[in-house]
């Protein structure tokens, strides 16, 4: 680890790509039931799930960040508040909690830079992507 | 003490009394002048009127002025105190309401309620109220003057019992909190003096709520005048200090019976006022401050935390979802007495449901109240003559709906007042009656609540509005005349307005356009009729309640949608009407009826329309909005239920045809298809 204040963050993995989650804005994780279809919302916007009688948008991280698509029979949702917003993320599997500061992470290569990403750290040989949840919200929602 | 709550509480209480308020300054405004009651002869029932009109005033101000004191809000507290003062006069009849008191009465309410508002935002300080209270107590000080010179010039009528020493007058400031209390810190501080050996009115008479902050003590002691006086102003809030020699004293000022013009006519004025006790005065005085005037109706109810009633509703919503799984799975079972159970407290989740619904309606009065002020000063404020009726006060709606249809019809009285009534004159040229008539009424048809508002003024232009339409090119240019809906349709257009000049309230192009939208997203739908020189009606069809709606479900490739059923008239099987092509659109011809078609499969984004599906077995739900219908094709109708609305974040990019959902037996979620969005 190096200097700065470090913070805990959720490894998540979604097809196969790791993802950091700041565990602050996480309130849960709860197995994805059915999920009910958004029309007309983008790809990576997977539904409405019912989360004891609350509605919260899902957004499937794989797709929103690595154009796949997390699939298989036991899928979870990260359940994350940002801004007083509620969303949903779908992932294959929660891995770890694992600190990082600001500094563990430098830009990704991509061209034009994805605003929702904070840059990418490594975690256990891997890479690892670390997400802005307050642009994932804006950009999410209308 | 949680403060915050408690200024909700005072918000919500004291809003109430404005508006009663309001209602009696506006009733008083429409009783003849001539039979105001200190004027003399009145005819006997408009003095009734007077009397309940005035009593209601005073008791909302009064109760007003209390929890004020209790707040510790000090303009609310100090406009309050001096309305009451004023009013309490005009109810001791010393003081007759004429058209500039109702004014500054008016006024006086308007600042009351900025002062409210201003107090519970905790913006205190940046209210000043000075002026309109020295404007009420201008009339009272010169009545008080006068009482004061009429003590002067009569030797008799001691408040005080006679005896030794000097009576020493005190009126405490305006507005005083708690004046029992500071009066009795007076008393102390004469005491110091030397020896009182009367008070007027005795202590315990000063806690009570009828004392205004006038007394009178008798004291022994050696001080001379200017001494006792600084003594007793150091008590602080002192407005006024009198000594008096001698064994006369003087009458309590506000017992003093004064006509204010002098006028010897007035009853009782041939009353000696030489007289000692001036029993008469002195029991009209307790009168209007009387305990009986200030008693307010037993109280029914209780006021409820809206959120605490959304999360009953919430509840109920879950324990519905909860019964409908109970019920799926217990089928699976075959068991008697499992079945039994789950239908008893499926039936007692229902009752319990109706009780929690029942819970949130309200009547529509609670808003409908504040109308009449609205209208008041908007005809005021246009030169026009309105009479304003409301009809239904007592139909009753969702509290939550009530509140958000209040702006619509807000909008909708001005821009009736505005363009709708003719100017008295012109009124009087068409044969009408110089004041125009606006009704408000709210009835409630099946399972909806319709609220009309209808004037008896000059009516839409057709001819005006077909130009309009023309020029923005709504309208083919051969066309004549327009329906009445077309009419909605056209001045329904966010920036359309025919108005020839931009009033202050309306006319601006805003406005119908926000009513229809803002009627639409509650699930209702706004209709207008017209005829030229008869008059224009809205009317506004709302469901009763949004929380819960009577819904058809109905499935189109795997997936549930929910279609309210208040934009449903009727079902069919497909195979039963005909389907046409007409100018490359689909549409479906029933009972000689031509209909566009809509598939919901293509609303909701699927493919293949065919694809695997036997069409002949799809169904058509018709549906309806305003005036517009057409069939919407269905793979599957699943039944119709009660469903529970639950709000979602708007996603961007989704269709915005949905904007809620509801949770079924199994848990997942069905997008409830908002109809209005498709026609």
């Amino acid at each position: 680890m190096s200097q700065g204040a470090s913070q805990p963050h959720v490894i998540v993995e979604g097809a196969g790509t790791l993802f950091a989650i700041e565990q602050g804005a996480v309130r849960e994780v709860v197995p994805a039931r059915a999920l009910t279809r958004l029309p007309g919302a983008s790809a990576a916007v997977r539904g409405l799930l019912n989360v004891r009688g609350t509605l919260v948008t899902v957004v499937d991280l794989a797709t929103r960040f690595a154009r796949g698509t997390s699939a298989g029979e036991e899928l979870s949702v990260v359940i994350v508040v940002t801004q007083s917003r509620t969303l949903g993320l779908l992932v294959n599997d929660v891995i770890d909690v694992q600190a990082y500061s600001a500094d563990d992470f430098v830009p990704t290569g991509l061209e034009p830079p994805d605003p929702a990403l904070r840059g990418m750290g490594h975690f256990d040989g891997r890479i690892v992507l670390s997400v802005d949840l307050q642009e994932l919200a804006r950009q999410t929602f209308a | 003490m949680d403060s915050a709550r408690y200024r909700d509480l005072f918000l919500t209480e004291a809003r109430d009394h404005l508006v009663a308020i309001n209602q009696a300054l506006i009733a008083l405004e429409h009783i003849p002048r001539a039979s105001q009651p200190a004027a003399g002869a009145g005819d006997g029932a408009s003095d009734g009127a007077t009397r309940a009109s005035v009593d209601a005033l005073f008791r909302a101000v009064h109760t007003v002025k209390g929890m004020s004191g209790v707040m510790g809000y000090v303009a609310v507290g100090s406009l309050s105190h001096a309305m009451e003062t004023l009013l309490a006069r005009v109810r001791a009849g010393e003081e007759a309401l004429d058209g500039e008191q109702l004014a500054l009465l008016f006024d006086a309410s308007d600042a009351l309620e900025a002062a409210i508002e201003g107090a519970a935002g905790a913006q205190e300080s940046a209210l000043d109220v000075t002026s309109l209270v020295e404007r009420l107590q201008g009339r009272a000080s010169v009545v008080r003057a006068m009482a004061a010179d009429l003590a002067a010039v009569a030797p008799g009528g001691p408040a005080l019992p006679a005896g030794d020493g000097v009576a020493v007058h005190v009126v405490l400031e305006p507005g005083t909190i708690l004046p029992g209390a500071r009066a009795q810190l007076v008393v102390a501080r004469a005491r110091t003096l030397g020896a009182v050996t009367a008070v007027v009115p005795d202590e315990g008479a000063m806690l009570g709520d009828e004392f205004d902050g006038t007394f009178a003590l008798r004291l022994v002691c050696d001080a001379d005048d200017a001494a006792i006086e600084g003594a007793l102003r150091a008590a602080g809030f002192v407005q006024g200090v009198r000594v008096v020699h001698g064994a006369a004293g003087a009458p309590r000022p506000a017992a003093g019976r004064v006509a204010p013009d002098g006028d010897a006519d007035a009853p009782d004025a041939a009353v000696p006022r030489t007289a000692a006790p001036r029993p008469d005065a002195e029991a009209r005085f307790a009168a209007a401050w009387g305990s009986e005037a200030l008693k307010a109706p037993l109280q029914r109810y209780v006021r409820i935390d809206l959120r605490r009633l959304d999360q009953l509703m919430a509840l109920v919503g879950e324990l519905m979802i909860v019964r409908g799984r109970l019920a799926q799975r217990a089928t699976l079972h075959a068991d008697p007495a499992l079945d039994e159970a789950v239908s008893e407290a499926s039936r007692f989740i229902g009752e319990l449901q109706d009780a929690v619904l029942g819970g949130r309606m309200v009547p529509v009065w609670q808003v409908f109240d504040r109308f009449p002020r609205v209208v008041r000063d908007a005809a005021r404020t246009l030169g026009k003559d309105v009479e304003f009726v409301i009809e239904g006060r007592e139909i009753e709606l969702d509290r939550s709906l009530l509140e958000q249809v209040a702006d619509p019809l807000v909008h909708l009285l001005r821009n009736a007042i505005d363009h709708g009534i003719e100017d008295p004159d012109a009124r009087l040229a068409a044969g009408k009656p110089a004041a125009g008539r606006l009704t408000l009424s709210a009835s409630r048809e099946r399972n909806a609540v319709v609220i009309r508002l209808r004037d008896d003024g000059r009516g839409v232009s057709r001819a005006r509005v077909l130009a309009k339409a023309k020029a923005l090119g709504l309208v083919d240019e051969e066309r004549e005349s327009l329906e009445d809906e077309e009419i909605l349709r056209v001045i329904a257009r966010a920036g359309f307005s025919t108005a020839e000049r931009v009033t202050e309230l309306s006319g601006r192009g805003v406005g119908i356009d926000a009513v229809v939208s803002r009627v639409r997203a509650l699930g209702g739908v706004v209709d207008l009729r017209s005829a030229e020189g008869e008059g224009t009606t809205f009317s506004l069809r709302l469901p009763v309640t949004l929380a819960v709606i009577p819904a058809l479900l109905a499935r189109v490739g795997g997936e549930s949608y929910a279609l309210p059923l208040t934009h449903v008239t009727e079902t069919l099987q497909l195979s039963r009407g005909v389907v046409r092509t007409v100018r490359g659109r689909e549409v479906i011809v029933i009972r000689e009826e031509v209909l566009p078609l809509l598939h919901l499969r293509d609303v909701v984004g699927l493919p293949g329309r065919d694809a695997g599906h036997d069409a002949s077995a799809s169904h058509v739900v018709l549906v309806e909005m305003a005036e517009r219908r057409a069939g919407l094709v269905v793979d599957q109708l699943v039944g119709q239920e009660e469903i529970v609305v639950k709000p979602f974040d708007a996603v961007r990019g989704a269709a915005s045809c949905f904007n809620g959902a509801t949770i079924m037996g199994d848990g997942s979620a069905a997008l409830i298809l908002e109809v209005g969005s498709l026609l």
